[in-house]
């Protein structure tokens, strides 16, 4: 019983560091990307913002992969 | 380099220049250096610790999400590097930037404006990429700090000042040799016309008719050439200053009734019909009758006649609240949205008027705006576009709210 409260109060914080984590990090890439793409798009001549969109996803998939399968390791 | 530049129309980019790339690769080096830490934990601590394999998990997940934070702040960097750019311009100088990810900004400085430009390398490093701070001083002071080619941007726009400048000089001295030519032919067209005018009205006895009607009608064109010049001087001597108007007052209404009577047979001869409007009430406007009269009203009444093929000319005088408004409204060629802009300035035609008057100065309308704002007034023109007629409006305050005072220099305009 002693243990029931902290263990109630640690699984939202597992939930956080593992799913929360993975998640925040694809929000965050994604919504500054929309963001950045929208920026590149509007103001660069086509091919720059091209190029800047493929590189900047590719980076995003190489650094989420790693950090999903971190996830999928703890889980 | 921004798809939305805010130049003017047949503005020349001279020189586009950005910061030296050295900028944005010594804060990308930043950046990344933050790394390091996490680096040196991954080659540290496996080899000094037995670490779980759930252990090197979490460690590759906040490493992962130190990784995105740097990945993101680098896309930020760039961004902000490359859409940093001056614009050299054979008028201005223009900053475009960005200020945080949402607001896309541009200043601009008219290049005459500019007084001194100094160029700063204060290290190695700027000295080695040719690369500095420029520090320009106008009406205010500037700088902007790592610039590429500083000398290069210095020099290029030195070269549209002294561009600016010869042209201005040029222009004073076309202008000079416009007034002398002007006032020349002015001078001999008026004694043609005053030949002409004795012959038709019978100075010499009576004369054989054909004679006459050819002494009359070379008097008219004569009249127009003369009208044509002094659009012209006027113009000039709005330009220099060297305006005088009288104020006294005068009454619009007979002036405009006058006009209509005189110009009529002119319509009739182009097949149109020319009406007109007055309201009620009195048409006391103080300030110079003649100036108004022959290169505001007549201007705006021949206009019409001219630029309307078929149809018709409505002229209206009428009352609105304290001042007067009086408007030529025809069914002629239109004015385009493209055109608009420049109706008022000097030599500003519509693009086909050339083609319809081909004898058209492009100084009728600006010197009947100098005109009117010289009487506190506002003059402006209304149309649906080519083709759809157009409406000229020209409003003036009344005798007692009349601003213009004794003769009056006009100052420098356009």
């Amino acid at each position: 019983m002693r243990y029931t409260f902290p263990m109630l109060a640690a699984f939202p914080l597992y939930v956080i560091i593992t799913d929360g984590i993975s998640l925040a990090a694809l929000s965050a890439a994604a919504i500054l990307g929309g963001v950045f793409v929208h920026g590149w798009f509007t103001y660069m001549p086509r091919p720059v913002a091209i190029i800047a969109t493929v590189v900047y996803t590719l980076g995003c998939v190489a650094i989420l992969t790693l950090l999903f399968s971190a996830q999928n390791t703890i889980v | 380099m921004s798809t939305q530049m805010p130049f003017r129309e047949n503005e020349r980019v001279v020189l586009r220049s950005r910061k030296h790339w050295m900028i944005f690769a010594r804060n990308a080096l930043t950046i990344t250096l933050s790394l390091l830490p996490i680096a040196v934990l991954y080659v540290i601590t496996p080899n000094a610790f037995t670490l779980s394999n759930t252990t090197i998990a979490y460690m590759t997940l906040a490493g992962s999400v130190w990784l995105l934070g740097v990945w993101l702040m680098l896309a930020f960097a760039w961004t902000m590097y490359y859409l940093d750019v001056w614009v050299v311009t054979d008028r201005c100088l223009v900053h475009l930037y960005q200020e945080g990810l949402f607001s896309h900004k541009e200043s601009a400085w008219l290049i005459e404006n500019i007084q001194e430009i100094t160029v700063d390398k204060s290290n190695f490093f700027q000295s080695a990429f040719d690369y500095g701070t420029l520090r320009i001083r106008g009406k205010e002071e500037y700088s902007v700090e790592g610039i590429a080619r500083p000398e290069d941007f210095r020099a290029a726009v030195f070269q549209q000042i002294a561009g600016i400048e010869e042209l201005t000089s040029v222009n004073a001295e076309q202008e000079k040799l416009l007034r002398t030519i002007s006032h020349e032919v002015k001078g001999h067209l008026t004694k043609n016309a005053a030949a002409l005018s004795s012959i038709v009205e019978g100075d010499y006895g009576n004369v054989p008719q054909p004679l006459r009607q050819m002494a009359g009608t070379a008097l008219q064109e004569t009249r127009k050439g003369v009208d044509m010049v002094m659009d012209v001087l006027s113009s000039s001597d709005f330009k220099t200053g060297q305006v005088h108007f009288d104020a006294k007052p005068f009454d619009l209404e007979a002036a405009v009734l006058d006009l209509v009577e005189e110009l009529k047979l002119e319509a009739k001869q182009k097949g149109l019909s020319l009406d007109c409007f007055v309201g009620e009430g009195v048409f006391m406007v103080r300030g110079d009758g003649e100036k108004m009269r022959r290169q505001v009203l007549r201007n705006l009444i021949d206009n019409a006649i001219r630029y309307t093929p078929h149809g018709f000319v409505k002229v209206a005088l009428v009352h609105v609240d304290a001042d007067i408004v009086f408007s030529v409204t025809d069914s002629g060629i239109g004015i385009s949205p493209e055109d608009m802009p420049r109706l008022f300035t000097p030599g500003g035609k519509g693009h086909d008027s050339s083609a319809i008057n081909p004898a058209s100065t492009g100084y009728g309308l600006s010197v009947a705006k100098n005109v009117v704002d010289a009487h506190g007034g506002t003059i402006w023109a209304e149309s649906n576009g080519k083709g759809a007629g157009s409406q000229f409006f020209v409003m003036l305050p009344t005798t007692e709210h009349a601003p213009i005072e004794g003769t009056t220099s006009n100052a420098q305009r356009n």
